[in-house]
């Protein structure tokens, strides 16, 4: 049996906006094993980043509030420990990869400094020791020129060298848990291709576990070991990367994956998910799929379906699998 | 009019952007942004135009319906040369020429309803002799595209991604063009809203015969629009062939490599797929690489790749390629 490393356990965020609540994570349960890769996969809006963001308490409060729940980190709730407990944590054991590699990245200190930084502050290196650490890393993580480059300023790099810079800063401290928020977004098919490949060579050397959050189901098939599957603040299924793909039970999941466009098949018409994905502030109630969903029943407006466990740790939340269905007309 | 089964024909188009320097604004340099592509579009079909960040592709597509001058080249458009015309008859053509945006949030006007901003140009092309038949025909154009009457009244921010996707097709389509640019038409768009926009531009297509030119970095959305595909790398068409002859039988190793960086949806195979993958980042358009612009990261790379430029050879019946080895490699 595998150690649970993360384990997130009915998790609320809320945003407050002119006096409403709006639930960004609304009450969602899950976890990451040591050394392995979680995707978590959804939409614009669905709560992905939030989630994960909660983890460092990284989202301004207010607007932001935790509502609710807890976030276990190695035994330690991330929401109750103080800010120089917290100070420790980040950068340090837990790190984040943003999806924009130019903005994230501090414009007027050298690639070099930024990396260095997390280094004298977490592990007390002085200044040169520090450097030559950096410059290792860096050649770690494939960036040719290692020696000009870390005394090079981001705007002088292309996006994927910048991203490159930005894994090796993730790195620098060994963190336990890596969390890449759409790493790979904003790069070109080729440079994604690298950078991918890149991640997984890092994740078997240095053995920590990583949250991989995307829009792209393609990326999901690529990196992650389990998946979880996120609508409206809502966990909907979670299920290991080879059922998701080949026997997905959600009706939101299968729409998901049958309406993802695919270079081996040619489909010419693609099938489609009805509706829009809803706001925040008119989110449905029940479950929130339910006016997109073909298989909605009178239960699905009223009430959000409990988690039924299927086989190897799939879990699906829909009133399909649950006694009485979705309910009579 | 022209009988050929040819709509559009771009023919050795080149779009340089002057780099300026100093007090003087000195030019000290072109961006080569577009560097001689021709190709041909037929009637009702779509060209698929793929590549990525600074291959020229969205340059290409403007400067194609004239919003850029082009700095040399023709495009011929239903016979007539587009650059060779008035302002006014510019004016006209451009009813029948059509653009659709990427980015649905910053290319609508926030201060203009729907009513407006789809039926501006029918107004202004004096299409429509009132108002009531203006707003018949922006609710006829608009519940085509999947919006109701009742949201012809609202406002852009009423509207989410993809419906205001919807309103920028509506917009595009109202005039009754023949041929419309898509640029990055899908890309901003939420996973499953993609698919329904896909579906509506197919369908627009078979019911007012329209040709597009779609350009796009997303290869499977190439795959599922287009018919011809053409691969473009720092301003020039590699590769340029049917959608079968790309995507089964690519011959430019950009492609290939294109083709085979794209993730593929089979997890369970992962781990034994075979992959090349690149050296460094594209090189600037502002001093591409000589001989073929592709060889500072190509793994077939020649000593001939490096001094000459390749021709545009022709493997098959309608297929293109521009290297040296394209007989050799594959």
């Amino acid at each position: 049996m595998a150690n649970k490393l993360l384990e997130i356990k009915n998790l609320k965020v809320y945003f407050m906006q002119d006096g409403m609540e709006l639930k960004a994570v609304d009450d969602i349960s899950y976890y990451v094993n040591e050394g392995e890769t979680l995707g978590i996969v959804g939409e614009s809006g669905c709560g992905k980043s939030v989630s994960s963001m909660a983890i460092l308490r990284l989202l301004d409060s207010p607007p932001a509030k935790y509502a609710g729940g807890e976030i276990l980190f190695e035994g330690k709730d991330m929401l109750k420990i103080s800010n120089d407990e917290m100070r420790k944590v980040r950068g340090n054991e837990i790190s984040v990869i943003f999806q924009e590699p130019m903005t994230s990245l501090n414009p007027i200190k050298t690639v070099g400094a930024q990396i260095a930084e997390a280094m004298i502050l977490h592990q007390g290196l002085s200044k040169k020791e520090a450097k030559t650490e950096v410059i290792s890393l860096l050649k770690l993580v494939r960036i040719p020129n290692a020696e000009r480059i870390v005394d090079e300023y981001p705007f002088t790099l292309s996006g994927g060298m910048c991203q490159r810079c930005m894994i090796a800063l993730a790195l620098a401290c060994k963190p336990k848990l890596l969390i890449a928020d759409e790493p790979t977004t904003a790069l070109d098919v080729t440079i994604q291709a690298q950078v991918l490949q890149l991640m997984n060579e890092l994740k078997s050397s240095i053995n920590a576990s990583i949250i991989f959050i995307t829009h792209d189901l393609g990326v999901i098939a690529e990196m992650a070991d389990r998946v979880l599957v996120m609508y409206a603040g809502k966990v909907v299924e979670v299920a290991n990367v080879v059922d998701i793909f080949e026997q997905a039970k959600h009706p939101y999941t299968i729409g998901l994956i049958r309406s993802r466009p695919d270079l081996e098949t040619d489909t010419g018409r693609l099938e489609v998910i009805s509706g829009n994905v809803p706001d925040l502030n008119s989110k449905p109630s029940g479950c929130p799929f339910h006016p997109r969903c073909e298989k909605a029943g009178p239960r699905c407006g009223k009430e959000f379906p409990p988690e039924k466990v299927f086989s190897e740790g799939q879990i699906v939340a829909c009133w399909l699998y649950s006694e009485g269905g979705v309910g009579n007309e | 009019m022209n009988n050929s089964e040819y709509l559009l024909e771009v023919r050795n188009l080149k779009k340089h952007f002057p780099i300026k320097k100093g007090a003087l604004r000195r030019v000290v340099g072109h961006v080569k942004a577009v560097d001689d592509i021709s190709f041909k579009i037929k009637k009702g079909k779509t060209l698929g135009l793929v590549g990525e960040s600074g291959c020229g592709k969205t340059t290409a597509g403007r400067t194609i319906l004239k919003l850029h001058d082009p700095t040399s080249g023709e495009t011929i458009f239903n016979g007539e040369n587009v650059y060779e015309k008035s302002r006014g008859e510019l004016k006209n053509l451009r009813t029948k020429m059509q653009i659709i945006f990427q980015d649905p949030y910053s290319s609508l006007n926030p201060r203009l309803p729907v009513f407006e901003l789809v039926g501006e140009a029918l107004r202004e092309h004096k299409i429509v002799r009132n108002n009531r038949e203006m707003q018949e025909k922006v609710i006829e154009i608009i519940t085509k595209c999947g919006l109701t009457k009742e949201q012809a009244t609202r406002y852009p921010h009423q509207f989410s991604g993809g419906q205001r996707q919807r309103i920028g097709i509506s917009r595009a389509l109202a005039l009754n063009p023949e041929f419309v640019v898509c640029d990055e038409a899908v890309s901003a768009l939420d996973v499953s809203i993609q698919s329904q926009i896909i579906n509506l531009l197919k369908d627009m297509q078979d019911e007012m015969g329209l040709s597009y030119l779609f350009i796009s970095h997303d290869l499977t959305v190439i795959k599922l629009i287009s018919d011809d595909v053409g691969v473009m790398y720092l301003g020039q068409l590699v590769e340029m062939g049917s959608k079968q002859q790309i995507f089964t039988n690519p011959r430019h190793p950009y492609t290939r490599v294109l083709l085979e960086a794209a993730p593929h949806y089979d997890p369970r195979n992962r781990a034994n797929r075979k992959r090349t993958l690149l050296e460094g980042d594209i090189p600037s358009p502002a001093n591409p690489p000589s001989g073929c612009r592709f060889h500072t990261r190509c793994i077939h790379a020649k000593d001939i790749c490096k001094e000459a430029v390749p021709e545009n050879k022709e493997i098959d019946t309608g297929h293109f390629a521009m290297c040296h080895k394209v007989n050799d490699l594959f």
